[in-house]
């Protein structure tokens, strides 16, 4: 098993055999991703349209986007194609090409990952950056380091935020007129307000049911944890990904926001739920820390990037200035995919002797300092003095 | 050409494509902000109205919805209250109908009147059935903090159901605050004639006429009934002559038949803005053993100049006099004066009328405070003349 560790995932899968391949997955990839859509639009489309805080082209508009997102990263990569292709540059030719390489999954994902008032343009950006720059440069599908979507929607996090903000942000129309949200959402009222208190990061938004629900503002599909979890069930049941990555990442998150929150001297369970269903955790749990290209292949190395995603997660949201933190922890852990799906396949098949067990050492050791520093800096972040470990870190 | 659109067609659909969604979607973009916004304004505005309108019917009492009243303003003059001829109109900002039930229950004018400063902003709201005024809210004015915040709850309590049926529609001033204070009642009497016009109700009038009033210079009486009103009032034109107060409040009636308290509040609202004699000057005290009198008027400052004469044993001249003045003449025309300091126009005054009794022309720039003096002295000399047929 070890010789097949550094090559180009997805290699697991039975691909010729009915029901199984790539192509199936990805199929699978799409219908799960029809309830997070869907919700999407019910939430900001529908239910706003409803409330008669927007007209009947404007309910329309969150759908258009997000289906958008997925055609413009087909087009570009048609182009892509086209240019690199010499051999067979018609129409014919190119979309069988497309057919084979899910093109549209970059821009739909990055569509969900974007506020629902993204100008087009700059989800055409954004989409250039998914899906030249982040799939097709490296080869095309298969053959990325990073994830393409989030690639996208990170480096539009970081460049154009401003210009997002500025065309209306996260905030649907019936969300905007709700003073008690302050223009903040609940992972902004953390950032800015610096404390554990459930009367700031919770009860504006109504309670943590609203949370699980998904009926609090957030970029288009990350809001709602009981419309991910569907589709993360579908994927489980349909055997496209393995149900530990979600639930160690999440679990990773949850245990140490519990413990941060303890720390600052609230113990309650309210803190890690709110932690684990602001911001994009959830989602990214179910369609990103298990996008078989990018990811870890074997159990262990899984297990392991799960583990560093969930504490890099928490690292940059309570220690960084950014107050998500999920998109820059699984870009930056993308780097590290092939040594960690490596190191995992020596300690599977070397078990802990030389030089598994030093591998294991190595991931675990660096794992828990991180842990141990995060959790420290937090504490601090949260005026818990932590006499010991804050000395010595 | 034609082998390049065949060889490239696949590129230029897609590029063709791209850059549609780029400029339609642009636009959809466009739309989409601008509308959100255009919303966000519309929905704060409409909020601020809906606060609005909820504080009116808070203050109403009463009601659920608020409709705009499509009303006009009504010529009406008041006084200003720094002037006793000056007149200015009160302007109606707004007015709204309260309903319940889709029926009218109240109205409430908002109107801005004229206390120290202009723009006294004041919502009265008037109970339809009733025809009372609920209660008032103060939007907004340009009053001395200092002045305005001697208004107190007293003051406001006298404003709230208040009914429009009395005869007598005013409310007391209060001491520090008389302009703000002359501002409301202005406001009020407007809201109530505003309210006469649009609902039909008849502003309760009684006739009566003010003949004559003078003062009641018997030795025996004249401080506690210094004056002598001679009035026809009601149906049957009753003439009545009877003694009031120098608060202007009923004591006695001399002849004819005295009126009833509805009557007797009127005369004191009314009497005062009589002009058949000197109402600003009047008799305080006479101490019979050292045959002291105490007279006192207002000059420029708020505080009065009061002048204790001796009078000698005939009661018939002033032999000595003590002036208690605070005056700033100064302030009386912009600094114009330029004479000695306080109290030397007083002084000026008494040394003249007790030399030969003379009143000296007013002082230049100090003429308010001259004329104030020239009041007591005149004053003096008519009971002088009353008792005795004396005067200095």
């Amino acid at each position: 098993m070890a010789r097949f560790a550094g090559g180009k995932a997805p290699f697991l899968r039975a691909s010729d055999e009915k029901d199984y391949g790539t192509k199936v997955m990805m199929k699978d990839f799409m219908i799960a991703l029809l309830p997070v859509i869907l919700f999407t639009w019910y939430k900001n489309g529908i239910q706003v349209y409803l409330d008669g805080n927007i007209g009947l082209l404007e309910m329309f508009y969150p759908l258009v986007f997000i289906l958008l997102g997925g055609f413009i990263s087909v087009m570009m990569e048609g182009i892509f194609v086209f240019v690199t292709n010499k051999e067979d540059r018609s129409l014919k030719g190119i979309m069988t090409k497309l057919s084979v390489s899910f093109s549209a999954i970059p821009g739909l994902i990055l569509a969900l990952l974007l506020p629902l008032y993204t100008p087009i343009w700059v989800l055409i950006f954004a989409a250039f950056i998914a899906t030249i720059i982040g799939k097709m440069i490296f080869g095309g599908f298969g053959h990325n380091i990073f994830n393409p979507a989030l690639l996208g929607y990170t480096v539009v996090g970081f460049t154009l935020m401003g210009v997002i903000n500025n065309a209306g942000g996260l905030f649907n129309a019936s969300e905007a007129i709700i003073d008690s949200y302050a223009g903040a959402t609940p992972l902004g009222a953390l950032a800015s307000s610096g404390q554990i208190n459930y009367d700031i990061l919770v009860a504006p938004y109504g309670s943590l049911w609203d949370f699980f629900i998904g009926t609090i503002p957030g970029a288009l599909g990350e809001t709602s944890a009981l419309a991910i979890m569907f589709g993360g069930l579908y994927l489980v049941i349909r055997k496209v990904i393995k149900w530990y990555t979600p639930v160690i990442y999440v679990g990773t998150v949850f245990g140490l926001s519990w413990i941060i929150g303890a720390l600052s001297g609230d113990a309650g369970l309210w803190f890690p739920a709110y932690s684990v269903f602001s911001g994009g955790v959830m989602f990214a749990a179910v369609f990103m820390a298990t996008e078989p290209v990018t990811t870890p292949t074997n159990i262990l190395g899984k297990v392991f990037f799960a583990l560093f995603l969930g504490v890099f997660t928490v690292l940059f949201r309570f220690v960084g200035s950014l107050p998500e933190g999920v998109a820059t922890s699984l870009i930056f852990l993308n780097i590290f995919t092939l040594p960690i799906d490596k190191f995992t396949a020596v300690i599977r098949t070397k078990r802990f002797t030389k030089p598994g067990g030093l591998y294991f050492g190595i991931l675990t050791g660096l794992l828990l300092v991180l842990a141990v520093y995060t959790l420290v800096k937090a504490g601090n972040m949260y005026t818990v003095y932590i006499p010991y470990l804050g000395w010595v870190i | 050409m034609k082998n390049f659109f065949k060889n490239n067609s696949s590129v230029l659909i897609f590029s063709l494509i791209l850059i549609l969604v780029f400029v339609f979607g642009g636009i959809f973009s466009r739309y989409m902000t601008q509308e959100k916004e255009d919303f966000i304004e519309d929905f704060r505005s409409q909020e601020e109205i809906r606060i609005y309108y909820e504080s009116l019917i808070e203050l109403a009492g009463k009601g659920q919805t608020v409709e705009v009243f499509e009303t006009e303003q009504l010529t009406k003059e008041y006084l200003l209250p720094s002037s006793e001829t000056e007149t200015y109109q009160p302007e109606l900002n707004e007015a709204y109908k309260i309903l319940a039930d889709e029926i009218e229950v109240a109205v409430v004018y908002v109107i801005t009147t004229h206390g120290r400063e202009a723009g006294v902003k004041v919502a009265y709201a008037i109970d339809i059935e009733t025809k009372t005024l609920i209660d008032l809210k103060v939007l907004s004015n340009n009053e001395t903090p200092s002045f305005y915040s001697n208004l107190d709850d007293d003051f406001f309590n006298q404003l709230t159901d208040k009914t429009f049926d009395d005869v007598v529609f005013t409310i007391d001033t209060v001491a520090g605050a008389t302009y703000s204070s002359k501002s409301f009642d202005v406001g009020m009497k407007y809201a109530r004639e505003l309210f006469a016009r649009d609902f039909n109700f008849e502003i309760p009038n009684i006739v009566y006429t003010i003949n004559s009033i003078v003062r009641n210079f018997d030795s025996v009486t004249f401080l506690t009934k210094p004056y002598i009103v001679n009035i026809t009032y009601g149906a049957e034109n009753n003439v009545l002559e009877a003694y009031f107060d120098n608060e202007f409040n009923y004591v006695e009636t001399i002849t004819g038949v005295e009126p009833n308290q509805t009557y007797k509040d009127l005369f004191k609202n009314d009497l005062p803005a009589t002009s058949f004699i000197d109402l600003k000057t009047y008799i305080t005290a006479y101490d019979e053993t050292t045959r002291k009198i105490t007279i006192e008027t207002k000059g420029y400052a708020s505080k009065p100049i009061t002048v204790e004469f001796e009078l000698n044993e005939a009661l018939d001249k002033v032999v000595a006099m003590t002036i208690t003045t605070s005056q700033t003449y100064d302030e009386e025309y912009n600094e114009g004066y330029t004479g000695a300091p306080v109290p030397a126009v007083e002084n000026a005054y008494k040394d003249a009328y007790l030399v030969d009794g003379t009143y000296i022309d007013a002082v230049s720039s100090a003429t308010i405070t001259s004329n104030a003096m020239i009041r007591i002295f005149t004053l003096v000399d008519d009971v002088l003349t009353a008792w005795n047929g004396g005067g200095n």
